[in-house]
């Protein structure tokens, strides 16, 4: 490391997140050269806890691995054991699943936007998203009586059904998110504001993408065609009709399209699922102390940041041998490394936030000057005034 | 893509290496796979499936204690098409060949099991911890069975899990 480097940590601790993750940046003066991510801050021993548990009570487990995710925890935990143990669910069971899934995914497509805007320094924009997120939030806690952690999937099937009564209700609040989201393109693609901030930062082309094994909106704002609902439909996918988002961007810009678009196509499945919804039981009947065939399953859904796996191996007992789990957020750590590289300081909260992380962008930094032994520390907060003022020059 | 071309590939993989090094295959359903490859040629079958069959994005890698033997998978993607790559480990020499340098995407996957299974990828660039604290003990690897909650407590803690907690 020469004398112009200084090396800078970042993280881990953020009161606000969960998930904290710790990044040791090198600078050279304002451009990055390297950085080093350290994750495992909030390990909570979840697969090893998997181990002890029935599956019912797993389900509670999967639940809680991620705020934001829970509903895709649960889709892939359930699709895992389900296909291992060879259970079979009832056709409005998958619909009201489907359902679900693209509910959150409007919700946290519209969070990130809404934190993306806070993070340029667009607050207007922030205030405005996270109201019209809303909507989708009073829809969930309308149908699941929360507004996270809803407990819908079970294994052999959901624990609530949708009453019909609701659906005018629903169509008219799922045109509203629209007629909301199509707004946002516009402003996206449009407004100078965005613009100066989004467009060639925390660059990374298709090629080292593919190569760094990248998932979800990340790689798709890179143009990677990868999102599983269409390269290996699981549940309905292969029924629905909706379309494949992928740009070609490959910078914070691509990012803010790809979740836009995808959270008008969302809206579009959830339209579909209430039109097309058959009528019928929504569960079958899973005994806890119920043994599990033996088997193994790997089961790979598209939660709303990215390709999502749960492995599981049951050796005919009631509880699982091995549950394996991994989020999409460390699929996209390798190359979120690549596309800090070469950007500047200021653009650091936002690639961060870039890829939808579930730990913020940053809590505490200490700036080390390593040939004049001079330090100071600055918070996520000044940090990201740091970066508005430094654009402002 | 269909079942049948999806038993092809596995096939060819199969004709390739010979059945005494690709085993025990399976095709449960669309879009899945999985077979047993032996720890000598997992380098050149990774290579293989990558270069001929267009497995360019790794999953993760799943460790499994499986009482007599480990058991390293690697799940690997073709477009939608899982591939899950399974390797036997010996117990007294718990090491498999890192594949970080074929699959670029595998490097933080092989820290993980390293931690939590203490499976040493050999040649990974920077095997160094990843997901445990730095002041765990060394040689304790939370997802093998050996270890239950009180025994992890007992080394980690030096205290007793249950009665004894305050």
């Amino acid at each position: 490391m020469s004398d112009r480097q200084f090396v800078i940590p970042i993280g881990p601790q953020h009161p606000a997140l969960k998930e904290p993750t710790s990044f040791y940046f090198t600078v050279d003066g304002e451009v990055v050269v390297d950085v080093d991510p350290r994750i495992g801050y909030n390990h909570r021993g979840i697969e090893k806890a998997m181990e002890a548990r029935n599956y019912i009570q797993n389900l509670y487990i999967t639940e809680r691995v991620c705020g934001i995710c829970s509903n895709a925890h649960q889709t892939a935990y359930t699709g895992a054991v389900e296909e291992a143990g060879g259970i079979q669910i009832p056709e409005r069971a998958k619909y009201i699943r489907v359902f679900f899934h693209e509910l959150e995914r409007i919700h946290s497509h519209l969070l990130w936007l809404g934190v993306a805007a806070h993070e340029i320094g667009f607050d207007t924009m922030f205030y405005y998203v996270w109201r019209d997120r809303e909507i989708v939030m009073n829809m969930l806690e309308e149908i699941s009586g929360n507004r996270v952690n809803y407990a819908m999937p079970t294994v052999g099937g959901v624990r609530r059904d949708l009453q019909k009564d609701k659906f005018p209700k629903w169509h008219k609040m799922l045109d509203a998110l629209a007629d909301r989201t199509n707004y946002y393109i516009k402003v996206a693609s449009n407004e100078q504001t965005i613009l100066d901030r989004a467009i060639g930062v925390g660059y990374l082309s298709k090629e080292d993408m593919i190569r760094l094994s990248g998932v979800g909106p990340n790689a798709r704002s890179s143009g990677v065609p990868c999102d599983t609902r269409k390269t290996a439909p699981y549940l309905l996918y292969d029924e629905i009709p909706f379309e494949h988002i992928h740009v070609d961007n490959g910078d914070v810009l691509g990012q803010v399209l790809v979740r836009v678009l995808e959270t008008l196509e969302s809206v579009k499945i959830c339209k579909w699922v209430l039109d097309h919804i058959p009528e019928g039981e929504i569960a079958t009947k899973f005994n806890p102390m119920s043994k599990l065939a033996e088997g193994e399953a790997a089961f790979i859904v598209e939660a709303q940041r990215g390709e999502l796996i749960h492995y599981t191996i049951s050796d005919g007992r009631n509880m699982p041998y091995r549950h394996k789990i991994r989020a999409p957020t460390l699929a996209n750590i390798p190359s979120l490394v690549e596309r800090l590289k070469g950007g500047y300081i200021a653009d650091i909260p936002i690639v961060l936030a870039g890829i939808d992380p579930c730990f913020s962008c940053t809590d505490r930094m200490a700036f080390y000057d390593e040939g004049k032994d001079r330090s100071w520390a600055w918070n996520g907060e000044q940090l990201r005034i740091h970066g508005l003022e430094w654009y402002k020059k | 893509m269909s079942v049948e071309e999806q038993i092809k590939v596995v096939q060819d993989l199969v004709e390739k290496f010979g059945e005494e090094n690709v085993y025990d295959t399976k095709n449960p359903r669309l879009y899945k796979a999985f077979v047993t490859v032996k720890r000598e040629k997992l380098r050149d079958v990774i290579r293989y499936l990558k270069e001929e069959h267009g497995f360019v994005h790794i999953v993760t890698i799943t460790g499994v204690d499986m009482k007599d033997q480990y058991q390293v998978v690697y799940h690997l993607r073709s477009g939608g098409y899982n591939m899950n790559v399974k390797v036997p480990v010996p117990k007294d020499d718990p090491k498999v060949p890192s594949i970080t340098d074929i699959l670029n995407g595998a490097v933080l996957y092989e820290r993980e099991v390293n931690d939590l299974m203490g499976i040493f990828p050999e040649g990974h660039p920077d095997p160094k911890r990843l997901v445990l604290a730095y002041d765990w003990p060394e040689g304790v690897h939370p997802l093998r069975k050996e270890w239950d909650i009180q025994t992890l407590r007992e080394k980690v803690d030096g205290k007793k899990w249950g009665k004894d907690v305050e």
